[in-house]
């Protein structure tokens, strides 16, 4: 068994091992068992960041691992399967540009209204990309003790109706255009970019989460992009996938 | 057989990727494209936060040890075999157990390759002079994927290296699992060969006619000629090609005498004992 995770009764526990393990319920505070030599600032990143969307999982809310923003009340997702693919550059990027932020990490689709919601107006910078959009380090938010990755606030709002997922897949060596996706492909590639992919499979929720994947690809564009995060440091091809963007 | 994983396990620039490609070709019909090679990487982030399902980025030393140990098991829990490429020295964490997760290993590779060719090579792969590679050989602290100088994160985990002879003892003397030697002098000279080794190992089950076959797709012209065409992932940016020469014995003349002597200074026992002496 190598999982981080396990189900006790309505509860999940998440083992990160040599951090902390910490009990997850639907209505309960997170109850957290420390590793040797770890403190609450070792965690306060995990609850409120995988910790926060496990609950989210506990009550059915599912999501994409994805950044949002918004412009003129319609939203752009920005999802992606794996770390180190831009998600949080670009958003940032994009905010240069009008646009605001929904989320960072995991964005949730309502079905019934169409809207996109967030954890709020915050994304998580590596160093290059701040200094890139000339961002102040000194007020950005350590997001955990020698972590060069900090939090920074950015202009928000709360939520939006969905226009276009983006799914950005890192291909270093040649980055190309973005590209439509449709049908069951575009359902199952937006199930793929799924949020806490093991938790799901705990949970039981496969078979909703691909239903939930083809709603959302049958009422909102899904462009595919392959890239890499150092392209966001370049206007052009950010206007390109703007103009891709229905 | 406890598990599904074939490690192939060297020091950098030792013929990883070049048996990696071989075997590409053996499980895909003698197609290979080096950017889409049939292997996974122990130190790639994607096999960790397939266990976590949450970016990465935040864990550090010991969480991601364990965390890669864990990976490291979960890879050859299937039934297929699992090519798993690992830079990483084979030693003891801060917590005493072994760096990599054996336990589900159906064989070890471990390629190796002359010291002194390994120098001119990874001088050329770093984009540093030779005598700083030679002394990063020596080094028991050394390493790749150290985080970028710019503030970026590094597209790989950190990995351990020690120096060249703590690489080669770390792996060919733990007991946990036999290994298999694999110089790189004898795949260049008979790549059928060792490639039959392996794909015996793995238990394949390929006939001596498709490993030709796929020996001949990824000859070392091809494999290059591909990375001038469409480039090649895995270059750092420091190299300007990483398929480059492909050669034994190129140290005698891109290596001066005092380096040379100094490696086998060195690393003479250990050259010693793989025959390079």
């Amino acid at each position: 068994m190598t999982g981080l995770y396990r189900r006790d009764g309505d509860d999940v526990i998440m083992t990160v091992p040599e951090l902390a393990t910490v009990r997850i319920s639907g209505s309960a505070p997170p109850v957290v068992e420390l590793a040797p030599g770890r403190s609450d600032a070792d965690v306060n990143w995990l609850l409120s960041g995988p910790g926060w969307q496990i609950t989210r999982l506990l009550e059915g809310t599912l999501g994409l691992r994805a950044s949002a923003v918004a412009k003129d009340g319609r939203a752009v997702v920005l999802a992606g399967g794996g770390s180190l693919c831009g998600r949080s550059s670009l958003a940032a990027a994009l905010t240069q540009r009008g646009f605001a932020v929904i989320g960072d990490a995991f964005v949730s689709w309502d079905p019934d209204t169409c809207t996109v919601g967030g954890d709020g107006p915050e994304l998580m910078l590596w160093p290059d990309a701040a200094r890139h959009l000339g961002l102040d380090a000194e007020k950005s938010q350590e997001i955990r003790p020698g972590s060069p990755r900090r939090r920074y606030q950015f202009p928000g709002v709360a939520s939006a109706t969905i226009a276009a997922v983006v799914l950005l897949e890192r291909y270093s060596l040649a980055p190309s255009g973005p590209s439509s996706l449709r049908g069951f492909e575009a359902a199952i590639a937006l199930r793929s970019c799924m949020a806490l992919e093991p938790v799901i499979s705990l949970l039981d929720l496969d078979s909703s989460s691909l239903t939930w994947a083809a709603a959302l690809s049958s009422r909102s564009a899904v462009i595919r992009c392959h890239t890499s995060r150092e392209a966001w440091h370049d206007a052009e091809p950010i206007e390109k996938l703007l103009a891709s963007a229905p | 057989m406890s598990g599904a994983t074939v490690w192939l396990a060297s020091y950098p620039k030792s013929g990883n990727t070049w048996l990696r490609a071989i075997l590409t070709a053996l499980m895909n019909d003698g197609q290979v494209d080096i950017n889409a090679l049939s292997s996974s990487g122990s130190a790639g982030r994607g096999s960790l936060e397939s266990l976590t399902g949450w970016s990465i980025g935040e864990l550090q030393g010991a969480e991601l040890v364990d965390l890669r140990r864990r990976a490291d098991a979960d890879a050859g829990s299937g039934p297929e075999p699992d090519f798993r490429k690992t830079h990483d020295a084979f030693t003891s964490a801060s917590d005493g157990l072994p760096t990599h997760d054996l336990s589900a290993t159906r064989g070890v590779v471990y390629l190796v390759r002359d010291p002194r060719d390994v120098a001119v090579s990874f001088a050329h792969h770093l984009g540093r002079s030779v005598e700083e590679t030679v002394a990063m050989m020596q080094d028991s602290g050394a390493g790749l994927a150290r985080p970028q100088m710019d503030g970026g994160p590094a597209l790989q985990l950190p990995q351990h290296l020690g120096s060249w002879s703590e690489h080669v003892r770390g792996w060919l003397d733990q007991e946990l699992q036999p290994v298999t030697v694999v110089r790189y002098e004898d795949l260049l000279a008979d790549p059928v060969r060792q490639a039959l080794r392996v794909v015996a190992l793995a238990d394949l089950g390929c006939a001596r006619e498709q490993v030709e076959a796929a020996v001949s797709a990824a000859s070392f012209d091809k494999l290059r000629a591909q990375e001038q065409d469409v480039g090649f992932r895995e270059r750092a940016p420091a190299h300007a090609q990483f398929f480059r020469k492909g050669t034994a014995g190129g140290w005698r003349s891109d290596l001066s005498a005092d380096r040379a002597a100094e490696i086998v200074n060195v690393h003479g026992p250990v050259m010693h004992r793989l025959g390079y002496l």
